[in-house]
């Protein structure tokens, strides 16, 4: 005698809410990517590219063909050093 | 606006996790009594379903009694760090490509390290008690979680020489062309009696025998605290069943699926059914189903073994366990660099 049906109801369940929960966190990640897909495993390259995409466009997962840089690129661009304590 | 959608996307992955341990402990208890020839539990809610829910009602309403001479904060605050951990445990796990609360590059160690910190809630739990079934029951369960955390991290050690990450998504987009259950089969064997261990399930459960330690770490908390105990237990073993089908069975990826497209040769298409074969091949149902299985066979386990003694737990895992898990630590860097194996994620870089 194998496992009843009736056993394997909560299974079920558990397969149930555990898909709608992961379909809902693709769906709200989507929506807050801008209807992309989040980048995964992000080194500091991404990330600056990101931050470097944000100051062009004005989103992280924008992108754009334009060749020259919107006015104003050039001067949002500080270099980025230590605080000197003296 | 952003603080909504983290508090969203907590609830997304947190409400599903806690509904599965209800349901857990229902597959559970029908399951072992299939397999003893009863009936098991049938008579809240369709074929019993809403038990978990009834019982969960009780405990709530319950009276909790807290020892005189225990110390009270501690007391109370050990079972809230077992579960606030099991619980974070959750915030790495890939649900989909890109479907994920948090995408820590170090993701797997965070996981081992969170796993670890919700052992000091049952050393806290079991001393403050001032009982001493509690304190010996958390004096063991700290020795045998202690020892089978080093099998599982020295496994993971291997995953990710094989993978070359971290991050636990690339251990899964790793193995799109074969799981790393076919090269690592001894590994998964052993890495799963270690999970068995370090969730504290049978034949391994000596840290709350109820025979010989009325209930161990546990035996002092009642009512609404041991809830936090009871639903820190069967989060971590749905966790672990999660690991388990992510370093192993590929997660959110579905072979099947992936061998069927190549064997057609769909991915030249773009046609709707393409589209559906793309989002069935890694989708959360994947990830669900196996840890689902995982699940079973856990319930399996504990119906099928005897508990058995301390000191056989103790020499099983550090003369038969780890002495395997060092040979392959030793073998598979050698096989690897011998064979100019290069690990499999040098290709998503």
């Amino acid at each position: 005698m194998g496992v009843p049906f009736e056993a394997l109801l909560p299974f079920g369940i558990i397969i149930g809410s555990f898909t709608v929960g992961g379909a809902g966190l693709w769906a709200v990640r989507k929506w807050d990517n801008e209807g992309k897909m989040p980048r995964w495993n992000k080194d500091k390259w991404d990330r600056q590219m990101m931050e470097r995409d944000l100051r062009i466009t004005g989103t992280k997962r924008g992108q754009s063909s334009n060749h020259e840089a919107p006015k104003g690129f050039e001067l949002s661009n500080p270099w980025k050093i230590e605080k000197r304590i003296f | 606006m952003s603080n909504i959608i983290s508090i969203i996307q907590g609830l997304l992955v947190i409400v599903p996790a806690l509904i599965s341990v209800a349901f857990v402990t229902i597959s559970e208890r029908k399951v072992m009594a299939s397999m003893q020839r009863r009936v098991g539990p049938n008579a809240v809610g369709y074929y019993g379903l809403l038990q978990a829910f009834a019982d969960a009602l009780k405990l709530l309403l319950k009276e909790y009694v807290a020892p005189t001479q225990a110390n009270i904060i501690l007391f109370f605050l050990g079972p809230v760090i077992t579960l606030i951990f099991a619980l974070l445990g959750y915030l790495v796990i890939p649900y989909a490509p890109g479907t994920f609360i948090s995408d820590h590059r170090l993701g797997i160690f965070f996981m081992l390290a969170v796993s670890a910190i919700a052992t000091y809630g049952i050393l806290l739990a079991g001393w403050s008690a001032n009982s001493k079934y509690a304190f010996l029951g958390s004096l063991r369960s700290t020795a045998q979680l202690i020892s089978y955390e080093l099998i599982l991290s020295s496994v993971l050690l291997l995953v990710i020489l094989l993978t070359g990450s971290l991050n636990v998504i690339t251990i899964v987009e790793s193995q799109k062309a074969v799981s790393l259950l076919l090269p690592l089969l001894p590994l998964f064997i052993v890495f799963f009696i270690g999970s068995i261990a370090e969730t504290n399930r049978a034949p391994f459960d000596l840290a709350e025998a109820e025979s010989e330690l009325v209930s161990g770490f546990m035996t002092e908390h009642s009512a609404s605290i041991f809830v936090f105990f009871f639903l820190a237990e069967y989060a971590s073993i749905i966790l672990i069943c999660i690991l388990n089908s992510i370093l192993f069975f590929g997660g959110y990826l579905s072979i099947i699926v992936f061998s069927i497209i190549s064997l057609l040769d769909l991915s030249r298409e773009d046609t709707l059914f393409h589209v559906l074969i793309s989002i069935i091949s890694s989708s959360p149902i994947n990830l669900a189903v196996k840890t689902s299985i995982l699940v079973f066979v856990f319930i399996w386990v504990r119906a099928s073994f005897p508990r058995i003694r301390f000191d056989q737990l103790m020499s099983v895992c550090w003369l038969v366990l780890l002495p395997i898990t060092i040979a392959y630590v030793i073998l598979l860097p050698c096989v690897v660099s011998g064979l100019l194996i290069n690990p499999v994620n040098i290709s998503l870089l």
